[in-house]
């Protein structure tokens, strides 16, 4: 009989599978006599028969397993990118624009302008035959020409859209939209136009770009970080600094808001995360915001993402019957 | 650890990393239950991953109205039947004796099996392989030596140590109650 431990576990293991030599035998009579060491063993024979019966799962399956759903899902995916692609190949359609499309360049051999509009609910990224990348947002129309002019370049956003542009030194691209023009020359930066909104936007991530009225005056300049904003009413410009990466942010399937009052914005939270939002103080209500909502984001990183951005702290409750009960506090 | 109500909350919200714990959770009692009913080896991997694949692109759509466990058992049988019908000759229990999921009992068994191979997979590589060849390939102790090129006397500690690692992983109250269910459940 042995004390050690280690030793113990060999010679249940192996006269579990008759391993043992005459001499360990009679270690393990000897081991049996002693009542714990005999359940010990009983428990560990039903181990192993039980394992017997479940025969043997390929190695590291749950692994493989794992992998193969990733997989499916990336393909499923892809597939729904497709899907869109091939939706929006459909509605792109090829028409010559008149001259009312681009009033101030300068009369050339016509060019051959495509329109796409992208479905609500769904958005959509091409790449201009320049190289300029362009993401468009739900329900906006962009028309640009399939080969640029050889000194301009001009696209027209109804929607929002946010453009990558290609650097090309003495051709500036030139976005229109319903109320303003905005002249860049390589940068990124976001337009924000629809026709139904009484306002629109421009926000530069990065590089310059030039504000005109409709009739071409350049009204503002903007350096990356701001924003501009014009009123279909009015004939001036605001301009204010922020935070880019929340404007240009749908691009990445999020949502923002502009200057909305934090309890508009908890009614379309609590309808996408089917929660309960309660504001432990009124005056909270009428904070305004500006900002990302990530929509495919679990609601807490919602909320992190609020309180870094307002002076507000939340308490979620977990409601295993019900819906969950996100409380809004004032932070101190 | 998320309940599996937060997991499926986190998943309709597009979290890919709720759905991995949930794989994760759930993958061994799926797969013995599909082996169960299935009866072949082959496809069986395929099966139980689709279902998670299933349960992310219609997460929108799903309503889960008893649990999210129970949705999964669903989409697992259906995916076995279709498959099947795709597998002509394939025998699989008639449509009408496979329960729609499995009852409580099958349920708890599989639950402890799924923790076997749970506390399985736990074990250092070399000594699960080592175990393994011992157990579902009945090797010897010299035969293992020799296949792994290590001495006997390791492939001897090793399997000792692999037995008090799984005795030890699983309580008491478990052992005992795999000793109750081990005649009624058969998977091969």
């Amino acid at each position: 009989m042995t004390d050690n431990f280690d030793s113990k576990w060999e010679i249940i293991a192996a006269k579990i599978h008759g391993e043992l030599s005459s001499d360990e035998e009679a270690i393990f009579d000897q081991m049996m006599t002693d009542e714990a060491n005999l359940y010990g063993f009983e428990k560990t024979q039903i181990i192993h028969q039980n394992l017997e019966k479940t025969g043997p799962i390929a190695a590291n399956g749950k692994v493989k397993s794992w992998d193969r759903t990733e997989n499916g899902i990336r393909t499923y995916q892809f597939r729904w990118v497709k899907t869109v692609l091939k939706y929006a190949a459909i509605i792109v359609v090829a028409f010559i624009a008149g001259n009312q499309l681009r009033p101030s360049a300068p009369p050339e051999k016509e060019i051959r302008y495509s329109e796409i509009t992208v479905p609500f609910g769904q958005m959509s990224q091409l790449k201009l035959s320049d190289g300029t990348k362009v993401w468009l947002n739900s329900g906006t129309t962009l028309r640009y020409p399939e080969h640029f002019a050889s000194n301009q370049r001009y696209v027209t956003v109804i929607g929002e859209a946010y453009f990558e542009v290609a650097k090309m030194a003495n051709k500036p691209f030139t976005v229109n939209t319903a109320d303003m023009k905005v002249e860049v020359l390589g940068t990124s930066f976001n337009v924000l136009a629809y026709t139904e909104d009484v306002a629109s936007s421009v926000t530069l991530v990065e590089g310059k770009v030039v504000v005109r009225n409709k009739e071409g005056e350049a009204i503002a300049k903007l350096n990356p970080g701001q924003i501009a904003t014009k009123k279909q009413t009015e004939s001036n410009i605001e301009i204010r600094n922020v935070k880019t990466a929340f404007y240009a942010a749908w691009i990445d399937g999020k949502i923002y808001f502009d200057d909305e009052p934090l309890d508009q914005i908890a009614v379309k939270l609590e309808r996408w995360f089917n929660v309960d939002i309660v504001f432990a103080n009124e005056q909270l209500k009428s904070y305004r915001f500006t900002g990302t909502i990530l929509k495919n984001k679990p609601v807490d990183q919602i909320m992190q993402a609020l309180e870094l951005l307002s002076p507000i702290s939340f308490k979620h409750q977990v409601n295993a019957t019900g819906r969950d009960k996100i409380t809004i506090y004032r932070r101190s | 650890m998320d309940d599996d109500l937060t997991l499926w909350k986190n998943i309709q919200n597009g979290d890919t990393r709720a759905l991995k714990v949930l794989h994760d959770r759930y993958y061994y009692q799926l797969y013995l239950y599909a082996k169960k009913i299935y009866h072949k080896q082959n496809g069986l991997d395929e099966a139980v991953a689709d279902c998670f694949i299933k349960l992310w692109t219609n997460r929108n759509e799903i309503v889960i109205d008893r649990s999210i466990k129970s949705y999964l058992f669903v989409i697992l049988r259906n995916g076995l039947f279709d498959l099947n019908r795709k597998r002509n000759g394939i025998i699989l229990l008639e449509v009408n004796a496979v329960p729609e999921i499995p009852d409580t009992e099958t349920q708890n068994e599989l639950d402890h099996y799924a923790r076997l191979y749970d506390a399985l997979e736990k074990l250092p590589e070399q000594r699960r392989r080592i175990l393994e060849l011992a157990v579902f390939e009945s090797c010897s102790y010299a035969q293992i030596a020799e296949k792994l090129d290590i001495s006997v006397n390791t492939v001897k500690t090793q399997m000792g140590r692999a037995y008090r690692f799984l005795r030890e992983e699983l309580d008491p109250r478990s052992i005992n109650l795999l000793f109750m269910i081990q005649s009624k459940f058969s998977l091969n």
